[in-house]
This record gives structure tokens, sequence and C-alpha cells, in this order.
């Protein structure tokens, strides 16, 4: 049987501590995810993808807000039009909170 | 010869052996006398920095090896040699490019910082020394680059880089090296560099991970574009709590005067604006990020910026800027016990609980005697077990201890919260042990 679709979370620097340690895990598309009327395929948008992380991880809560998001090794604004940015099958999108030591 | 004769001669010769002694015991106590003030290295060159149309012979054979490369090249070289560089922060980011810029034959460079060089600085920032502990990270710098290359113009700062001097120093430099340990002065740096339209290599580093960006440059964002909101002071973790492994912030100091060689060289136009990503234990160790260009709804660099002038980054930011340790003031000074105190209350052998709630790490390099360890991120799990072992020494008050007694006060609090009403902090933690109670036991 192929194994159910699947999207890479990556967190880096204080994302990856606020997730338990954890550098990188794939997520489930979850049963209500729809197709897009275009029929592009199953997809979540990244608001809802950074939702699904804090509700894994609480401790992310205090983080997200403020962390860059990429998808695909690009970069993806917050906020306003974050919920139209979809996550496709075997995309990558990585938690990239500021680091400020030196 | 008389008697008369002789007394007279061996008298004139005792005054002036007299007069000679006199003016070597004063020679003698001259040279002997502590200097009060050691002679310190001028922190200004005496000529002014200024720009040439061609390089001399002892630059052509100093500089060969970037001559021979094509994209480097005679413009290339007098373009590092007619340039200057300001580097904010003469740490970890700062001393491997600072003697990078040096080396490669950069005409000036600035160096601000207010810190003095500790011993503990020394397994990462790698342009101060032993013999340089205590005397000013600017200064120190200063020396190195001095000793690697004289005909390098540097300008040593030993300032604070806050809102009275940035616009000031940083307009006198081409380009800016952002390498700093804290949130309010990266966005002091970056607005500087925005008021003034100067190019910033900004990077970052802590614990095994670092950032690189270039920002304001070539249409390219703001260090606002990218992160317009400072994160949580709660959640910024300094080198002094977190640690860093010395290599770490090396790397990306090196990687930043390689962006600003390519800035100087003008390559970096022509390329798209990326974040870099470090991270030292994973595999790929490096990642490249996309970035957008500049936003047009930044507060600072967007089409109607709200921003026009410096502001207080302290308040923006919520924490001061230092990478120092922060002394909360949680608890009343009741439910708190000074090192002395609790020294006492040991000596007399009164029974009590000794909780250490420090990472297994910190628990690995030293620890009190008799402590239970029930690190702070699994103490609400483990409320429990410290009552098991309060009911051992027949419920006694519990005492709890941290590196700066800071998380020990979240303790009590989260105790009061679980109904344990008898439970204290020891204040400042075993860093203030080690101050005030016992100087063998070691400070970290």
């Amino acid at each position: 049987m192929a194994q159910s679709p699947q999207y890479k979370v990556y967190y880096f620097a204080s994302a990856r501590e606020a997730a338990n340690d954890t550098t990188s895990e794939s997520f489930d598309y979850p049963p209500t995810c729809q197709s897009g009327p275009d029929g592009s395929g199953l997809r979540i948008s990244v608001q809802e993808v950074l939702a699904r992380c804090v509700a894994k991880h609480p401790g992310l809560q205090a983080v997200v807000d403020r962390c860059m998001v990429a998808l695909n090794q690009e970069y993806v604004p917050q906020g306003t039009g974050c919920d139209q940015v979809w996550v496709k099958p075997n995309d990558e999108v990585a938690l990239i909170p500021p680091v400020s030591g030196g | 010869m008389s008697a008369q004769s002789d007394v007279e001669r061996l008298a004139a010769e005792n005054a002036a052996l007299q007069t000679r002694i006199q003016a070597l015991t004063k020679e003698n106590s001259r040279l002997k006398a502590p200097q009060t003030s050691p002679p310190l290295p001028d922190p200004s060159p005496l000529t002014a920095f200024t720009q040439v149309e061609s390089l001399n012979n002892p630059e052509i054979a100093r500089y060969s090896r970037q001559l021979l490369l094509p994209e480097v090249g005679v413009q290339g070289q007098l373009s590092l040699r007619n340039a200057s560089v300001l580097v904010v922060g003469a740490g970890g980011l700062g001393s491997p490019c600072i003697l990078y810029l040096a080396a490669m034959g950069v005409g000036k460079i600035g160096v601000i910082d207010h810190d003095t060089v500790e011993i503990s600085n020394l397994q990462r920032q790698v342009i101060h020394s032993e013999s340089r502990a205590g005397l000013s990270k600017a200064r120190s710098a200063r020396l190195a680059v001095h000793e690697l290359n004289s005909d390098c113009h540097c300008i040593a700062y030993d300032l604070v880089f806050d809102y009275t001097v940035a616009l000031s120093v940083a307009a006198e430099y081409d380009v800016v090296v952002d390498a700093t340990d804290n949130v309010p002065t990266r966005y002091l740096v970056n607005d500087t560099c925005v008021l003034l339209g100067k190019p910033l290599v900004s990077a970052s580093a802590l614990k095994l991970d670092g950032q690189l960006t270039v920002y304001n440059y070539a249409g390219g964002p703001c260090y606002r574009c990218l992160f317009p909101v400072p994160p949580p002071p709660e959640t910024v973790t300094n080198c002094s709590d977190g640690g860093v492994l010395g290599v770490v912030p090396g790397i990306l100091g090196t990687l930043q005067a390689l962006e600003v060689v390519k800035i100087l060289t003008g390559v970096k136009a022509k390329e798209a604006p990326t974040l870099l990503l470090f991270s030292a234990f994973s595999s790929p160790t490096f990642r490249s990020i996309k970035i957008r260009g500049k936003q047009a709804h930044c507060a600072v660099c967007g089409t109607q910026p709200t921003i026009t002038e410096l502001q207080d980054y302290v308040a923006f930011c919520g924490s001061q800027p230092t990478d120092g340790p922060v002394h909360l003031n949680l608890l009343p000074a009741g439910d708190r016990i000074t090192c002395a105190d609790y020294h006492t209350l040991r000596q007399t052998g009164q029974p009590h609980l000794l909780v250490d709630v420090r990472e297994p790490v910190q628990y690995d390099i030293c620890r009190l005697p008799g402590s239970l360890h029930v690190p702070w991120r699994d103490f609400a799990q483990r409320v429990p077990d410290i009552l098991a072992a309060r009911e051992a020494v027949s419920h006694q008050p519990i005492y709890i201890i941290c590196r700066l007694g800071n998380d020990s006060q979240e303790a009590v609090l989260h105790l009061r919260e679980r109904g344990v009403v008898d439970a204290k902090d020891i204040v400042g933690g075993l860093l203030e042990w080690h101050q005030s109670v016992d100087p063998t036991f070691p400070a970290y």
C-alpha cells in the first residue's frame, strides 16, 4: 500500500527547542483536507500548517508568530495571504526564528 | 703633602660622591615607581585614511594571491584598499570577520564594542588573547589588526553602539557588519543602515546554529522586513546562558567577511537575496532560503515608513542591549534565602531538601552535595518526586537553587500554585554561592 501523502516541517534554532528538540517531522494531511478547486490535489494552507505545529508542540506558541516561514526554501510572508499559500504533498515548511547571539 | 690638604681633597671627593648617590637614588626610584597609567596604544591612527588610484609594489606583493584571481584582480583589490567597513561588535562573529578584512587588505576598519576581554570569551573570540584580558575589546581588536597588517587604518571605538552615536559613526563607513549579540542592537544597526543607505552584512550565532543575510542592499529586504516584531524577551537565549560552540560564530563571522568582499567587488549586487542557515550538527549543515525584496509595508524601509529616526530599542524589544545575565525578582524577600543564610543552615545541620533545577549539562559541571536534581523543564511532571523526597527528610522545608536565581524563583512559584508553601529559593544561585560563600566552587 502506498504511503499516505505527507508534508514535512523543519524547526530551526529556538523553534527546534520549543518543538521538543525536533529537527524535522512529517505530517499527514487532516481528513478534512480537500483538493484544490482546480483539481490541483491535496493541499493545506501555511496558516493551518503552523496551527497544527502549535497544537502538537504547545511550546511553539510563543515562538511561531515571530518566526520567518519558508516553503520549499522560499520565504512566505506571515499574516495577510498566509491562508492562501498552499502546502502540497512532499512540500517542506521551515520555521526560522531570529537568532540573536554572536 | 699636608694632612690639611688630604682632608680637603677627601671632603671634596665625598661631596661629589654624595651628589652622585643622590642622582642615582632619584633615577632608581623613578625607574622602580609603579606606572600609574600604563602606556596604551593610541586609539586612533595619526594619519587620515586616504584613497589611492593604484596599488604600490608592497601591496602588489602582499596581495598577489588575490590579484591572481580574475574575480578580484587589480580593480577588486583596489576596491578593498579604498573601502571602509564598520564592524559592530568584536566578539565571536566580529573576531574572524575583522581579522580577515584586515588580512585581505580592506583599507579602513572601524571596530565598536564597549565590552572588555574576559577569559571565558577566548574559546570563540579569537582576535583577543590571554594577555589582553581586561582590555577593551575594541582596542584589543585594533592591536591584533595592526600586528597582522600595519597598513590597515583601524579605528577603535570603546563605546556602546546606541542611538546617540550610531548615525555619526556609521556615516563614516561604506559597509556595516552586524556582529552584535543582542536583539535591540540588531534593530538599531538595521535602522541606522536603512536611514543612511548602507549595506548591512548581518549574522548571528548561538549554540550550534547560525544565520547570515545581507540586508538593505540592491533592492533586498531589511531586517525588519523579515522580522518586523522582536521575539519575546523570555524566548531569547544568549551565549552566556545557552552556550555556543566556538567555531560556530567563527564560521558565520568568516562568511560575513566574504559577503563584504562580494559587496565591495560588485559581485553581490547580481545575486538574489538569501538567508543562509547553518546548523552545525544537522544535515545538511547549510541551507539557503530565498527571500523577497524589500517589503512595501516595512516600518523603516517601506514605501511609507513610520520610523524616520532612531528610536528607543530597549523599550521596543523589552530587553537590554547586552547579552549578560538577567536577574528577575519574582518573589517577596520572605520567600527567599540568601546564600550566606543557607550556608549557615547547612553548617548547623538543619534537615531540609535542596532541589537543583538546572539543566543536566550544568548539573554535570558542579553541584552542592546532597541535592535532588529536577531540571526546570521537567519540574511540573516531577513535583511528586520532590514531595516524596521531602517525606524522606520528615517533611522539612525545601530550598531551590539554580545557576543565577531566576528559574529557582519560577520553581517556588510553581510549588506555591501546587499548594506547597514552605519552599524558598536561594538568591543569586550557584554563581552567588561562588562569590559570597565558597570561592573554590566552580563558576561558569
